[in-house]
């Protein structure tokens, strides 16, 4: 790429990748810093620049409570944290390549788009332009106060972190071409909080026609799916949002917003927060701070908004891993059961690794129906109880994604593919290896980086297919390719789903009548 | 323990887990390394226990054990700030760095293993090839593991211990000149010595480099002419060198 590349606010000079042929564009600011009278408002534009920028460092992450997604980064910290990245391997301008806006998770309370398991390298080598960037978090991100949305021309409230996703598609909108990206061939991809994100902006109107595909790694669920309230797509509504804020607000000793936007940003990192008040059937909570339906950004429910087809309609890949959101792998059922009832994290999803926590879960949960669901998921022993929990996590998510499915195609034109992720992965310091929550981004971005971790030929194997599915999803709408196992799309007339990772080819979604048992059992509650 | 914050946590009991003191004390302590706070930033015992999901007991221990290591400073009505030095223990840091990193390198020239020998190659190749593309903030990532694989091939546990505790990574973000060319120009050409002295096992050449290089480093820092901008330099987000 010929350096400088012009934007809308200036010139840009990149650097070449570790792959030459590359060009890296590191923290270009794509909104003005939201400091000061700016924080908690919708990001404004850009100051422009005089002369070319050198975009060749990360922009410093936004704040949050340190954390294991960012040890060992060496970035700084700062409230002015709106910047993102480019990887183009276009030569000139003149090239229309696709283009992958990655969204980072980190229950939309840590995170960065600098983390070198999104460094997008790998997939500009096959041909994408790819973006990431960061977006404000925790309460920068997400408070609602009803100050706050009085003085909102939308008389709204807690949306600022999907506002700067917003922003950061409406640049690659304006720029991405100068990038040598296709503005007509934009993909939004994420993974747990940034895989709620892809739904999200998927109901807003405020992004349409800003993407022509959608990516949600983990946790596209049900609406009637309780999992679903605690997850990543959780969101909350407007009033209650606004009452924990002003509580919020209040706790911190803040007699004004005026007081609030003047408390250093380090007074409003917080570190486990959790919204107690949602009902979960169970111990796992979601973080207090995250999206809103504020009947602006977000203008309705899942339920409602798709059943009346008012999302965006766009090709859609959605999944789930198989130990995640509390199963295991029965590598680690000893060591849980050592560890008994110790709670990591306030809020995180538990795990039933014997035989009373196991029946006790499951009379909290299913209630009229925890007889039916101890038959359909027996268990006499601790391991029992351990294999039964983890059977009915799995087909839990694959179920109530299959059902999300079922809802978003009933009025989409384009094609929507599931998947479930399967491959134990040695990432993150995992030992004994998992298909953990998050385990399969090294892959779909081919980042099994010497050193990383221990990877081994099938680990490269398996990137390879991934990453292939991704890349070409990205560039048509469709996983699937030369070379590549079949993946066929959603179809209501099939209850399967596709494997990737240790296999991959179609998979049943679950037996029948454990089927027919969660459907039936979904129907008993309330529809987010 | 691998906990990964997300809404779907990954919590990997079978290795050994930190206890909650030693992950607010790593936390906290790259925090103040990172920069994100600006010398003489005042700390409240209420802010960081939210912050770290911690009892305000353990983060007490956290912030004796930060005080006693000088990251942070403790006073009487003044409460918990962030350090910030004065020029004179800004020079005798950087005076005591002089003096540990070069005899850890002429004890690296002794005892480097043929492993710990390739590994410093590699990170020289890699800043070499950061410098070339341009890549600031690569060459300053490589420039820190280079001088941590030196301290590790010395098998000097003593002196690393007292290298460790060495505040001058602090001092270094304090007074950068941020203004000046980056990487330093001969920056690269002395870590290019002191490879070479430790390749040839010469340990004379490896104290001699070390010291030479790390004298340079600080020559480039305002240790005159900041005095009082010190708090608004180092607030501004930049790599540390």
């Amino acid at each position: 790429m010929r350096n400088p590349v012009e934007t809308e606010s200036g010139l840009v000079e990149g650097i070449p990748g570790r792959d030459r042929s590359l060009t890296v564009f590191r923290g270009i600011p794509y909104a003005a810093p939201p400091v000061g009278e700016l924080r908690w408002r919708p990001p404004q534009p850009p100051a422009p620049w005089p002369g070319v920028r050198k975009t060749q460092s990360f922009g410093p992450m936004c704040p949050q409570a340190p954390n294991p997604e960012i040890a060992g980064l060496d970035l700084p910290m700062s409230e002015d944290c709106l910047y993102l990245n480019v990887w183009t391997g276009a030569d000139s301008a003149e090239e229309r390549r696709p283009v992958l806006v990655w969204i980072y998770g980190g229950g939309f309370r840590v995170g960065t788009g600098a983390s070198p398991r999104y460094d997008g390298e790998n997939l500009a080598r096959k041909g994408l332009v790819v973006v990431t960037f960061n977006y404000r978090l925790g309460a920068f991100g997400f408070l609602a106060t009803p100050e706050l949305s009085e003085e909102s021309e939308h008389h709204a409230s807690g949306n600022y972190g999907l506002l700067d996703s917003a922003a950061a598609l409406r640049w690659v909108q304006d720029n991405i071409a100068g990038f040598g990206g296709d503005p007509d061939r934009v993909t939004i991809a994420g993974q747990s909080a940034g895989a709620g994100s892809v739904n999200f902006l998927a109901m807003s109107p405020l992004t349409k026609g800003l993407f022509q595909r959608a990516i949600a790694q983990s946790h596209a669920r049900y609406s009637k799916d309780p999992e679903l309230r605690y997850l990543a797509t959780s969101y909350r509504a407007l009033a209650d949002a606004e009452r924990a804020g002003a509580q919020y607000a209040q706790e911190r000793g803040a007699r004004s917003l005026a007081h609030l936007r003047s408390l250093p940003w380090q007074k409003l990192v917080d570190g486990d927060a959790i919204d107690a008040a949602v009902e979960t059937l169970s111990s796992a909570k979601p973080p207090l701070f995250r999206p809103v339906v504020d009947g602006w950004v977000i203008p309705g429910g899942y339920e409602e908004t798709y059943a009346k087809g008012l999302q965006n309609d766009v090709c859609y890949i959605a999944g789930n891993n198989l130990d995640e959101s509390g199963a295991v792998p029965e590598s680690t059922f000893a060591a849980y059961q050592t560890a008994g009832k110790k709670a990591f994290r306030p809020g995180m999803p538990p795990v039933h690794v014997t035989l009373e926590d196991y029946r006790a879960a499951a009379e909290q949960k299913f209630g009229p129906m925890a007889e039916e669901f101890l038959r359909l998921y027996p268990a006499g022993t601790d391991d029992e109880a351990a294999r039964a929990s983890n059977a009915a996590v799995r087909d839990n998510a694959r179920i109530s994604t299959f059902l999300w499915a079922a809802d978003w195609a009933r009025h989409a034109t384009h094609p929507a593919y599931t998947y479930f992720w399967t491959h134990a992965s040695p990432a993150q310091g995992q030992n004994p290896r998992r298909a953990f929550h998050s385990s399969e981004i090294e892959f779909v971005f081919g980042n099994l980086d010497p050193g990383s971790a221990e990877w081994t030929d099938e680990d490269r194997e398996i990137a390879q297919i991934m990453s292939g599915y991704w890349a070409n999803f990205v560039a048509t709408g469709d996983p699937n390719g030369p070379e590549l196992p079949h993946w066929p799309a959603y179809s209501p007339d099939s209850d399967a789903v596709m494997e990737v990772g240790d296999g991959f080819g179609l998979i049943p979604v679950a037996e029948p009548s454990r089927i027919d048992f969660w459907k039936r059992f979904f129907n008993t509650q309330q529809a987010w | 323990m691998v906990e990964i914050s997300g809404y779907d946590d990954v919590v990997d009991v079978g290795s050994t887990s930190p206890t909650r003191h030693s992950q607010a004390y790593e936390g906290l302590r790259t925090l103040l390394l990172s920069g994100s706070m600006a010398p003489g930033t005042r700390l409240t015992e209420a802010d960081l226990t939210r912050m770290f999901n911690v009892s305000r007991s353990t983060m007490r221990a956290v912030l004796v054990r930060l005080t006693q290591e000088g990251y942070v400073t403790s006073e009487v009505n003044r409460g918990v700030r962030t350090r910030s030095f004065s020029v004179e223990e800004a020079a005798d840091i950087l005076e005591a760095r002089e003096t540990l990193e070069s005899a850890l390198a002429g004890k690296a020239a002794e005892r480097a293993t043929a492993e710990e020998i390739r590994e410093l190659r590699r990170t020289l190749e890699a800043m070499e090839d950061c410098k070339s593309r341009g890549d600031q903030a690569g060459y300053s990532q490589g420039n820190r593991r280079f001088h941590q694989q030196v301290k590790e091939a010395s098998h000097q546990q003593t002196l690393a211990r007292a290298y460790d505790t060495l505040l001058y990574p602090l001092v270094m973000r304090q007074y950068r000149n941020v203004s000046a060319q980056h990487p330093r120009a001969g920056s690269l050409e002395e870590h290019q010595a002191i490879l070479l002295a430790i390749v040839t096992r010469n340990p004379e050449a490896a104290v001699a480099a070390m010291r030479h290089h790390v004298a340079s480093a600080r020559q480039a820092l305002m240790l005159r002419s900041a005095r009082d901008e010190h708090t608004e330099l180092s607030a501004r987000p930049e790599f540390l060198s």
